[in-house]
């Protein structure tokens, strides 16, 4: 069942980057497909307006760079498996998550903001690990949070180790129990899950132990 | 004058702004809408010939438009977009509406036809 759970963040969040990466794609190849449609319907030598050939440029820019941001962020995505030996940074985890789940988070209207972290709260495994704990977290949280809400992220160093803090809205009656891939997952970490509710929020403390 | 008119309907609004260009090089009159609230809007005041909708949609999704479209005006045709690299997953999504799929990247060709397929078949 953790395996399986592990598979769905991993698919979940590189479905959602080849769909952006494909809608970049199809942005590119409409425009330049309009380029050629310009340059057809002319007689020689081609006169193009100025103000539409530099809009499709614009456009191509764009696209580029956005393709770029999302190559790099899948390339540190695949990265996140790899012990390179080095302690893990959560606020790192927390800002590529971020990034990660943009379009899911658009899909479902809603906002996803981290906070600036309290001191240097470090992971004791591998990215990844850390990343899939925080999906099972986030996906809680925009289960159970209206359209249009901002889902608050949060790291802090502890005298024990870290912590990830997941504060959401909710309507009253939601059931907050946890998810059993997070508290199973949080086990395996060694780590500890508190679930609460307080004044309108659903508040997910990920706890994690520094390890001797 | 145009040949036919179509609504478009995706949240990659680059995308619809350059496909209403492009289209509209080909005679065809299009419009486009970023999200289902828009689209719904837009059919609910002006007549289209066709709609292409991406089943990927922020809010209300592209099923519940599609439902939407299906139980409200059932004689207008219906093109969906998908991401995906095959229409694979969308088996469901056949019914006596007889709509079309086409995945992204689009072929602006591919599309007219399956556009004036759509069309035609729902004469």
């Amino acid at each position: 069942m953790l395996e399986q759970s592990g598979r769905e963040c991993f698919g979940s969040l590189t479905a959602s980057m080849s769909h952006e990466l494909n809608n970049v794609i199809s942005i590119i190849d409409q425009n330049i497909g309009l380029l050629n449609d310009l340059l057809s319907a002319g007689n020689d030598p081609v006169v193009i307006e100025r103000s539409r050939f530099e809009k499709v440029l614009t456009r191509l820019a764009a696209q580029a760079e956005r393709g770029s941001a999302l190559v790099k962020l899948l390339n540190t995505f695949a990265h996140s498996v790899d012990a390179d030996g080095r302690g893990v940074n959560l606020a790192d985890v927390a800002s590529l998550s971020q990034s990660l789940w943009k379009r899911i988070a658009e899909m479902r209207r809603v906002e996803i903001k981290n906070f600036p972290a309290q001191g240097l709260a470090e992971f004791p495994d591998l990215p990844y690990k850390a990343i899939w704990a925080l999906f099972l977290a986030l996906r809680t949280a925009t289960e159970k949070c209206p359209s249009g809400s901002t889902i608050i992220v949060k790291i802090n160093k502890t005298a024990e180790g870290s912590v990830i803090i997941v504060e959401t809205p909710m309507e009253k009656d939601v059931d907050i129990a946890a998810s059993t891939e997070l508290v199973n997952l949080m086990n395996c970490l060694r780590g500890d899950l508190r679930i609460r509710q307080e004044t309108g929020y659903l508040i997910q403390e990920l706890h994690f132990y520094r390890r001797e | 004058m145009s040949r036919f008119r179509v609504l478009i309907i995706d949240d990659e609004e680059e995308l619809a702004a350059t496909l209403v260009e492009r289209l509209a090089y080909r005679d065809i009159e299009a419009e486009y809408a970023v999200d289902g609230g828009t689209a719904l809007e837009k059919i609910s005041v002006r007549q289209y010939d066709v709609v292409v909708l991406d089943l990927k949609l922020p809010g209300i999704s592209g099923q519940e438009v599609l439902q939407r479209l299906k139980d409200q005006y059932p004689y207008l045709p219906v093109v969906l977009i998908t991401g995906h690299g095959t229409p694979n997953g969308h088996e469901n999504d056949k019914s006596e509406s007889a709509y079309n799929i086409i995945p992204k990247p689009i072929g602006l060709d591919a599309l007219i036809e399956l556009m004036e397929a759509a069309i035609k078949n729902h004469e």
